[in-house]
């Protein structure tokens, strides 16, 4: 599904002293079938941008148009309820979304909850679990007594339960082990690759960016500062920086090494291996002069 | 002095579940800081809950600078020594607004009025949040509520500092400022850090490293020394950081000179 911004602003507690813009008429297309990744400096408007595509939160001023729906300052509750069923998002603090007694009543609730048998559904579980990485013995407990990444992934498998047609991660990798943060990449690219969805992930891991998104949205003070193909953001250095945002961490350490000792690398994307090679050729080409 | 003295330490959350700490034996001297990794639910949380007395053994006893944990009313004093940042800050926050949850800490601490301004405006400016000191602390962006409870710790002045993935929302500048406030307190303050992460290069920085495996720590070493043996990591499958698996590859082809330029790199934290 496309998702189209047009003059979207959002003011958090309107009207009262403590009113707060957080979006400031942005306007800005994600192509349907696409990674999208958002990325932008503490408190610049990510959750409030991303949190308007699930109707979550209704624009202020202008409209969000997500496939055929249209959400506008006016729009009533029950036409977003609709817009749920097909737009799933995991929150920024999983523990927000988590709310039954068993972790499996709550993977299975939103599926239920748009009419698939319950039998139907439960025989995905296992599935699901297995690929968010979540040990079977833990689908009995409380989704309150998971440790923090054990919650991340109970609420990862949740929605992708719902088998929505847009996925929305808010920094779903933060609270999980390296190795997690891996698989739940891979997972999302596969699910991707097998169903053509389009994935908005908020993230501030560059790395991740890289390897996930094809498409990039860098916010900034409530308000769009650079979008376009995710490698072309990262060409603009310059911009990242005055943005106060970071640069890939092999981009940086390479050209660290670059300028203390002159190694001249023929790319800011080598893997280790050869990054390390190019490294020793030139320190052997030196002795030879 | 011992700042924290784990000894035979087994926990679990209900009688008949399985064990979730499991005879953990451990000491971290006055000065040090550890960091601690290791995959979800393997006991991180857990293990830093027993330091201020959030959680209790179930067997075996915690020490904090020799005297033991216990329930009771020394903990109000305990507390007062041991800062502690949550995994998830909403959980820690108990004040209408950002400036009085700041405050409310150290009016049980009974820190005086005019030097609880002073420790706020401080603290606000450390983690860069003067602008949201009127702010409801439940309505603030994911980064700016860790910052907060970040805040909140800090003006208690702590003597051991535990902080349970502080900083795994903020962006990276924010996550170099922090590590920078935290590189200050251990060098001119002395204070001692516990820093559960799941990030190596933040860990990379103190100066030891636990990982804990299944309610253990299964490896502790100095973290000088970590990075002359990351093959111990890569056997345990966590993966490598591109900075560290650039340093082994240089190691590998005897680049010493660019291999040392690369641990500094990690080691004096350029690579956050
Ligand atoms: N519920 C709320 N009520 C009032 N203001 C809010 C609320 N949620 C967020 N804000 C404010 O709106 C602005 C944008 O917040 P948002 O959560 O969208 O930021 P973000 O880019 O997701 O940041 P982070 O990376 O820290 O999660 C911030 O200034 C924040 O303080
Ligand atoms: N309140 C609780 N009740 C019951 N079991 C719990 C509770 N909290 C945690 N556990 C279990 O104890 C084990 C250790 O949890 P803990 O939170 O200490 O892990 P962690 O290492 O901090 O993980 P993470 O990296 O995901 O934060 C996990 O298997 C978890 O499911
Ligand atoms: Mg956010
Ligand atoms: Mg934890």
């Amino acid at each position: 599904m496309r998702i189209v911004f047009e003059k979207t602003s959002y003011t958090y507690m309107e009207n009262t002293p403590l009113e707060k813009r957080a979006l400031h008429e942005v306007s800005t297309t994600f192509p349907s079938g696409e990674i999208i990744a958002v990325i932008g400096r503490t408190g610049s408007g990510k959750s409030t941008l991303v949190q308007h595509i699930n109707g979550l939160l209704r624009p202020s001023q202008g409209k969000v148009t997500i496939g055929e729906r249209t959400v506008d300052p006016k729009t009533k509750k029950k036409q977003i309820q609709k817009l749920r069923e097909n737009v799933g998002m995991v929150f920024q603090y999983p523990e927000h979304q988590l709310f039954e007694e068993t972790v499996e009543k709550d993977i299975i609730f939103g599926p239920l909850n748009a009419g698939t048998s319950e039998q139907q559904i439960k025989k995905q579980v296992p599935m699901l679990i297995q690929r968010v990485g979540l040990d079977e013995s833990l689908l009995h407990q409380s989704p309150f007594h998971l440790s923090g990444g054990q919650m991340r992934r109970a609420a990862i498998a949740g929605v992708l339960a719902m088998n929505p047609q847009v996925l929305i991660l808010d920094e779903p990798t933060a609270s999980l082990d390296p190795k997690g943060k891996q698989e739940i990449i891979e997972l999302l690219k596969e699910w991707h690759e097998e169903k053509r969805l389009t994935i908005i992930i908020v993230t501030h891991d560059m790395e991740e960016v890289a390897d996930i998104a094809s498409r990039a949205v860098v916010m900034h003070d409530g308000r769009i500062a650079m979008e376009g193909h995710a490698q072309e953001i990262f060409e603009q250095q310059g911009r990242l920086e005055a943005l106060g945002l970071d640069l890939p961490p092999r981009l940086k350490v390479l050209s660290y090494i670059s300028v203390k000792t002159g190694v001249p690398f023929s790319s800011w994307s080598l893997s280790p291996e050869k990054a390390a090679t190019e490294v020793n050729a030139s320190r052997k080409g030196n002795k030879d002069v | 002095m011992t700042a924290v003295s784990f000894n035979h330490v087994s926990f679990r959350y209900e009688e008949e579940s399985d064990w979730v700490l499991e005879d953990v034996n451990a000491e971290i001297e006055e000065g040090e800081w550890v960091s601690i990794i290791g995959p979800n639910g393997s006991g991180k949380s857990t293990l830093s809950r027993m330091c201020n007395g959030l959680l209790s053994p179930v067997e075996g006893e915690v020490f904090i600078e020799g005297k033991p944990v216990r329930p009771g009313e020394e903990l109000a004093l305990l507390r007062q020594k041991v800062g502690m940042v949550f995994q998830n800050p909403d959980h820690q926050f108990v004040a209408p607004t950002v400036k009085d949850d700041i405050a409310f800490g150290m009016e049980n601490a009974g820190v005086p009025r005019n030097e609880m301004v002073e420790r706020i405006e401080k603290a606000a400016m450390q983690t860069g949040i003067e602008k949201i000191l009127d702010a409801e602390p439940h309505r603030l962006s994911g980064g700016q509520k860790q910052r907060v409870a970040i805040a909140g710790t800090l003006v208690l002045h702590p003597t051991l500092l535990i902080l349970d993935e502080a900083t795994s929302m903020l962006d990276p500048q924010g996550k170099r400022e922090v590590m920078n406030i935290l590189k200050d307190l251990h060098r001119r303050d002395r204070i001692t850090i516990l820093h559960v992460t799941h990030d190596l290069r933040e860990a990379a920085i103190g100066t030891r490293i636990w990982l804990m495996r299944f309610g253990n720590i299964a490896i502790d070493l100095d973290s000088n020394t970590m990075l002359d043996q990351m093959n111990q990591f890569d056997t345990n499958d966590i993966p490598l950081p591109y900075e560290f698996h650039l340093l082994q590859e240089l190691r590998r082809r005897h680049c010493k000179e660019e291999a040392g330029l690369v641990k500094r790199y990690i080691r004096d934290g350029i690579a956050l």
